[in-house]
């Protein structure tokens, strides 16, 4: 079966083990467990009749303790690039990690996510053209680990994304 | 395999670790792989195959070559923690080490060196994990504090903006509804003058001349001589009249303006105060004005003028009306006293600016303006700006 290498990307606690282990196992804890190194997860996928394993590399948060290593993203297909929608410096270190991997790990198709969604009355990111990052998307979407909010679409997207690159799932919404 | 390996080899097995050794095309298992690592896939009669049983491996293997062509000298271990579930699904923490021994008697120098790598099952990350997260926990509590606090700014920001505009409403409705009442006022004023003066007055003005045809018929002296005495009061009540018609509203504004209104006020201050010098001037210029504010210029001067004769303890007057960037322009100039300007910014009834405020705030309905001129000691010009029509 083909098999894909996804990676989860962003700042720390901004839902990315959330946004896996609901996708993978329909779960989710308000408790923090920060990630250290990498954690690997595997899920099923069937993208238009064709059956494929996404082996998800769900990476430790960037942070000014942890340096995320770019070469973890050796291989890999593509990636999520998580930010949370209620701390707005999350947004400028996505900005900064995707720099990073184009020019250490090289230009790989991503989606965007605007995560924690459900707190949308704690909502602070206001910038519509998300930094730039909106354009370079292939899709933007507003996510939450906690209600399932959009969290099956955003892994379909990028895969969508990553298979078949000038699919309508590069025209996001968020 | 040399002695060290062999021994470093069979205590990692020991401990429960998964060991293999790099050999040309690949690795080969060093012992027999612990129980974990059987969910993986990884038994002693299968081939040893760390990049296909891991999705780890494979990469962590790559890097730690890379890793070594680059480290210099004695380096030689590599480590990273990771989890993974097996073919069950069933997650484990793990970690991965490779080491890089010399060969016996040789040195670690690239390919003549031996490599073995290790994997570990429960490998402890916890005290890590814990500082980590501490230092992490801590952070996002100082930030959502750091939100909230920016949050309730903000709304407060808007409160008082709300605020600020809802005021600067009720004042404006306040100014308009003062101005209404002021022109409400003057036209009471004015129908009470033209009575006064149409009706009064020409009774009074009949009266007299009666008095005056009965007294020059009376050949009684002493009649005469209270007729005399009646036709005085008369002409005192005829005054009277006049000077209130004018105080009321004079009638000239009406009919002939506010500069001859003016001119002719000036006139009367002149004789009612024989200490002061009055001088009134005006360019002679073409001045279009709309009544209501003539209306409202007059009532301003006379206020204007009051205060000069009231408090200003001066010797001179000047009362100017002049048309300046097609603008109606009125001043009034004095030498008294002067006083400090800074209570012109606030509402003050008594001392200093005597009801410059409520003048100002008028003029500024009207869309007018004024400006004031003072020192204390050293006299006092204020100009009344009238709205460019
Ligand atoms: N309300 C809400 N909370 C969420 C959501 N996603 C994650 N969280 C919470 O955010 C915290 C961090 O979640 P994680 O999934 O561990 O974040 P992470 O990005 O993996 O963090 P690191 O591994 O440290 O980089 C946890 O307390 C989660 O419960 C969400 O969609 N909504
Ligand atoms: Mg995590």
């Amino acid at each position: 079966m083909k098999q894909l290498k996804i990676c989860m990307l962003g700042a720390f606690a901004v839902g990315k083990t959330s946004l896996v282990a609901r996708f993978v196992k329909s779960v989710f804890s308000e408790k923090y467990h920060s990630t250290i190194g990498v954690k690997i997860d595997k899920k099923q996928l069937s993208l238009a009749g064709q059956d494929l394993t996404l082996v998800l590399w769900d990476l430790e948060g960037e942070d000014d303790l942890v340096r995320v290593q770019m070469t973890y993203l050796r291989g890999a297909a593509g990636y999520l690039l998580v930010v949370d929608g209620t701390r707005p410096e999350t947004l400028e270190t996505a900005v900064l990690l995707r720099r990073r991997i184009e020019t250490e790990a090289g230009v790989l198709p991503f989606v965007l996510l605007l995560n924690k969604y459900d707190l949308a009355e704690r909502w602070a990111i206001n910038d519509p053209g998300l930094l730039g990052l909106r354009d370079a998307a292939a899709a933007t979407l507003n996510t939450s680990a906690k209600d399932g909010l959009n969290v099956d679409e955003a892994f379909t997207a990028l895969a969508q994304a990553v298979v078949d690159p000038g699919s309508g799932a590069a025209e996001g919404s968020a | 395999m040399n002695d060290d390996t062999s021994l470093i080899a069979g205590v990692l097995g020991a401990m429960g670790l998964l060991v293999a050794q790099r050999v040309v095309g690949g690795y080969r298992w060093i012992g027999t792989p612990p129980p974990w690592a059987e969910a993986f896939g990884c038994t002693v009669d299968q081939p040893c195959d760390l990049a296909g049983s891991f999705a780890f491996m494979g990469l962590f293997l790559h890097d730690a070559e890379v890793f070594w062509a680059q480290a210099e000298g004695e380096a030689t271990i590599s480590s990273a923690p990771w989890s993974e579930p097996d073919q069950d699904g069933v997650e484990h923490q793990l970690e991965a080490v490779a080491m890089r021994l010399p060969r016996a008697g040789g040195q670690a120098d690239g390919d003549g060196a031996e490599v073995i790598a290790v994997a570990g099952a429960g490998a402890d990350v916890a005290q890590t994990q814990s500082i980590l997260q501490a230092a992490r926990e801590r952070r996002l509590a100082v930030d959502r504090e750091l939100a909230v606090r920016r949050q309730v700014e903000q709304q407060l920001r808007l409160r008082v903006e709300q605020r600020t505009v809802e005021l600067a409403r009720t004042n404006e409705q306040l100014r308009a509804l003062a101005a209404q009442v002021g022109l409400a006022e003057q036209r009471e004023r004015h129908r009470l003058a033209l009575g006064l003066h149409d009706h009064v007055g020409q009774l009074l003005a009949a009266a007299k001349m009666q008095a005056g045809a009965e007294r020059a018929a009376a050949g009684d002296p002493a009649a005469r001589e209270r007729l005399t005495g009646l036709l005085d009061l008369m002409n005192q009540a005829i005054d009277a009249t006049r000077t209130l018609t004018f105080e009321l509203s004079p009638p000239m504004l009406y009919e002939l303006g506010l500069v001859a209104t003016l001119a002719s006020l000036m006139e009367q201050i002149a004789g009612q105060h024989p200490g002061m010098k009055c001088t009134f001037r005006d360019d002679q210029s073409p001045k279009s004005v709309a009544q209501d504010v003539e209306v409202v210029l007059f009532q301003i001067a006379r206020e204007l003028i009051n205060n000069v004769l009231k408090h200003a303890q001066a010797t001179r007057m000047v009362v100017e009306t002049q048309t300046q960037d097609g603008a109606l322009v009125m001043s009034v100039t004095d030498d008294g006293a002067g006083f400090d300007d800074g209570v012109l910014q606030e509402p003050v009834v008594g001392a200093g600016g005597f009801g410059l405020y409520s003048v100002r705030e008028r003029l500024d309905h009207l869309g007018g303006r004024l400006e004031v001129q003072t020192r204390p000691g050293a006299g006092t010009t204020v100009r009344v700006i009238a709205p460019a029509v």
